[in-house]
């Protein structure tokens, strides 16, 4: 009785076919599916992932942008208090709350200093 | 052996009317919805697709900063702040919680609470702004009231704060509420301080921020450019102190000091009083934060005129500095009476007297000499009649009638020569002493000096307008306001006081009439001039009182605020006083106090 081993043994048909490489690409049609499906869940998972990437990156690039937006707020609130203090109005009232008080003009004294000997030798003046 | 037997299925028959039916049914359904589709696909495809992109893709803007003012120094005289503005949404809001809200809200705000419960009650609107521009402190509290109810809400809105109050007020003018500069430094220049918005078009979540992921175009926006003003913070705090204290002592209505830089036109004070606060400027009078009186108020310059009269003398060599006129105190011409302020006569007198005692006579007929057609040359050429240029906003071109309009006649000339029927800005008047003191170089004045835009700076050089008088004329003026300011302090007619000891300094006052219903109102404006140091100035000062009660010349009331101003001027400038220029009971310095 003859017996058909062809399709009991499909592995080691298999094991034929992929000793011989020409064989072994030229794929039967429902390989090409399952070919395409995962070439397609590959593209897939790359476009996902950039996806994700992009969206985190976003989302950081939102969180620095309102970060900065605060720390601008910060700055100019800062500087308003700079401006605030440096004002001449309040810091003549400072002054004079802590008890100081205008220079009259008696209490300046002007001393003139000679230019140096080696520029009136010169002849040269400042 | 078991014999399996197959159990026989009896035929589902199915009618043929029902399966039609059925498939009726489903090409019904079918081409329902392929019809249905093809409407939204095909026949409304760019009006949804417009709407679905107007929904996702907007267009957001991006407000940009307006630009920061600084004085020469470097302080911060306006800068945009992000201040909280609070709004509601009545119909988030609790209204149980509404009166309670209300009165919570009414302390933090300083608003009646009945005027909030009915703002957070007005289901009418679905927003109502209740205030903006908190201060730091109260948005604080207002966001522990938010945080438990939604229908409060805080946004951030920028805010033009001008953190020096007052100071220069007029000068730097004001923004309205739409961030728009309506007055001086700040409507002048607001095309260039309110910058370009830009804008970001892009898918959009529901609050309004951008889809990163999604393409997008962004155009930047471009800042304000940042300015700095030729304002010197001292001078300008001097000039301001010094003019408040003498408007207020005398009860005048009001007044005006400019000083500027003679050498380049450079304005490092100007202030008018009464003044307002830009920070608050829509409670005061709208003339008050619209106008700046240094360069909208027109007067008759009295006899700080006289100086025009002389120099154009002079230049046009019309006369010399020893000539000489008769000065009798009073003088008839063209029917009419002219006299000197006090009518008495000085007998003859030169140019240089004529400044010295103010002598109207005197003038009057020293501008015969000289003529109309070379006075009001002179008088074009120091650029009055016209706007200076200044760069700020609402500056006004002064009146100058000439020998070739049709209402003018030879009195004109007699009454310009005393700075009658003629009309200046106070800018104008103090650029012609600017002038004197800058080798008759007539310069534009100026409140710009460096602007900076993404860190490209701009410095503004100076200029020249034209020059009226030569440098010989120009210092031999000088020479006669120097005698004139001196004899101010003259007390015992010896000549040997200074107005400011150890300095020599040149001033010239002036009573201005004030015209009234085609008269001349019994109020007069007091108005001093000057420069200092005379020989080489650093300053030329305008010191202007509008109508005090107390002294019917004006003069009392200004020259004092003139030298109080020069004494700390030249202090601050740090020049060293001449000891050979100081008087008998002088103290080098120390400015000898008119009216004191």
């Amino acid at each position: 009785m003859a017996v058909n081993l062809r399709q009991l043994f499909p592995l080691q048909q298999a094991k034929v076919r992929r000793s011989q490489l020409a064989r072994y690409l030229s794929l039967d049609g429902g390989r090409y599916l399952i070919a395409a499906a995962v070439i397609l869940s590959l593209m897939s998972l790359i476009s996902l992932g950039q996806t994700g990437r992009l969206a985190t990156q976003g989302y950081e690039l939102a969180q620095m942008q309102t970060e900065r937006t605060q720390l601008l707020r910060q700055r100019s609130a800062l500087q308003l208090q700079l401006s605030e203090a440096a004002s001449l109005l309040k810091i003549d009232l400072r002054a004079t709350a802590l008890g100081l008080r205008p220079m009259t003009p008696e209490q300046t004294h002007y001393v003139t200093i000679a230019p140096p000997i080696d520029s009136q030798d010169k002849g040269t003046t400042r | 052996m078991a014999i399996r037997t197959a159990k026989v299925n009896k035929p589902i028959t199915i009618r043929r009317w029902r399966m039609n039916t059925v498939l009726l049914m489903a090409v019904l359904a079918i081409g329902s919805v392929g019809l249905r589709l093809g409407n939204l696909q095909i026949v409304q495809h760019d009006t949804l697709s417009q709407q679905a992109r107007g929904e996702i893709n907007q267009q957001i803007k991006i407000a940009p900063r307006r630009g920061t003012i600084r004085d020469r120094a470097g302080n911060v005289l306006a800068l945009d702040v992000d201040r909280e503005s609070v709004f509601v949404v009545p119909q988030q809001i609790n209204q149980q919680n509404a009166p309670r809200l209300a009165l919570m809200l009414a302390s933090l705000l300083g608003k009646p609470a009945a005027e909030i419960q009915s703002a957070l009650q007005d289901q009418t609107k679905l927003w109502v702004p209740l205030k903006r521009w908190l201060d730091p402190e109260i948005a604080k509290q207002i966001q522990k009231l938010a945080d438990d109810e939604p229908g409060l809400r805080l946004i951030y809105e920028p805010r033009r704060v001008y953190p020096q109050g007052s100071l220069g007020a007029q000068t730097l003018g004001a923004v309205n509420f739409e961030n728009v500069g309506i007055s001086g430094v700040e409507g002048y220049y607001d095309d260039l301080l309110k910058g370009v918005t830009g804008t970001i078009t892009a898918e959009v979540d529901a609050q309004q921020n951008p889809i990163w992921i999604a393409p997008q175009q962004s155009v930047p926006a471009s800042n304000g450019a940042d300015l700095e003003l030729t304002i010197d913070p001292l001078v300008q705090h001097v000039i301001e102190t010094e003019l408040k204290a003498a408007v207020e002592k005398h009860s005048a209505s009001g007044g005006t000091v400019i000083v500027l830089d003679p050498r380049t036109g450079a304005i490092r004070g100007m202030a008018s009083y009464p003044t307002f606060d830009p920070n608050h400027y829509n409670e005061y009078p709208v003339e008050m934060y619209n106008q700046n009186p240094a360069i909208s108020s027109l007067y008759e310059p009295g006899s700080t005129f006289k100086i025009v009269t002389i120099s154009a003398g002079l230049q046009t060599r019309s006369f010399t500095p020893d000539s000489q006129v008769n000065d009798q105190g009073m003088i008839d011409r063209y029917d009419t009476t002219l006299g000197n302020f006090d009518q008495n006569g000085h007998g003859m007198i030169t140019p240089g007297d004529v400044l010295k005692f103010s002598s109207n006579v005197g003038a009057l007929q020293f501008n015969e000499m000289t003529g109309p057609a070379k006075f009001y040359q002179i008088v074009r050429e120091y650029g009055f009649g016209k706007p200076t240029g200044v760069d700020l906003a609402g500056e006004e071109a002064g009146i100058v009638h000439d020998q070739k309009e049709p209402d003018w006649s030879p009195i004109t000339l007699d009454t310009n020569a005393y700075g009658q029927s003629i009309a200046v800005t106070p800018l104008q008047l103090v650029r012609m002493a600017a002038a004197v003191g800058n080798s008759g170089k007539l310069m534009r004045p100026y409140i710009l000096q460096k602007s900076c835009h993404s860190d490209v700076c701009t410095t503004i050089q100076p200029h020249q307008d034209g020059q009226p008088i030569s440098p010989e004329v120009a210092a031999t003026v000088r020479k006669m306001l120097t005698v004139s300011a001196n004899h101010y302090a003259d007390q015992d007619g010896t000549g040997s006081t200074f107005m400011m000891p150890g300095y020599q300094v040149a001033a010239k006052t002036g009573t201005s009439s004030i015209p009234e219903n085609g008269g001349y109102s019994n109020d007069v404006i007091g108005s001093v001039v000057g420069l200092a140091p005379a020989d080489v100035p650093r300053y030329a000062i305008l010191v202007k009182i509008d109508r005090p009660k107390d002294d019917i010349w004006g003069v009392v009331t200004a020259l004092p605020v003139y030298e109080a101003i020069i004494e700390q001027l030249l202090r601050y400038e740090r020049i060293a006083p001449d000891p050979r220029l100081v008087g008998p009971g002088q103290v080098a310095g120390v400015a000898f106090r008119n009216g004191q």
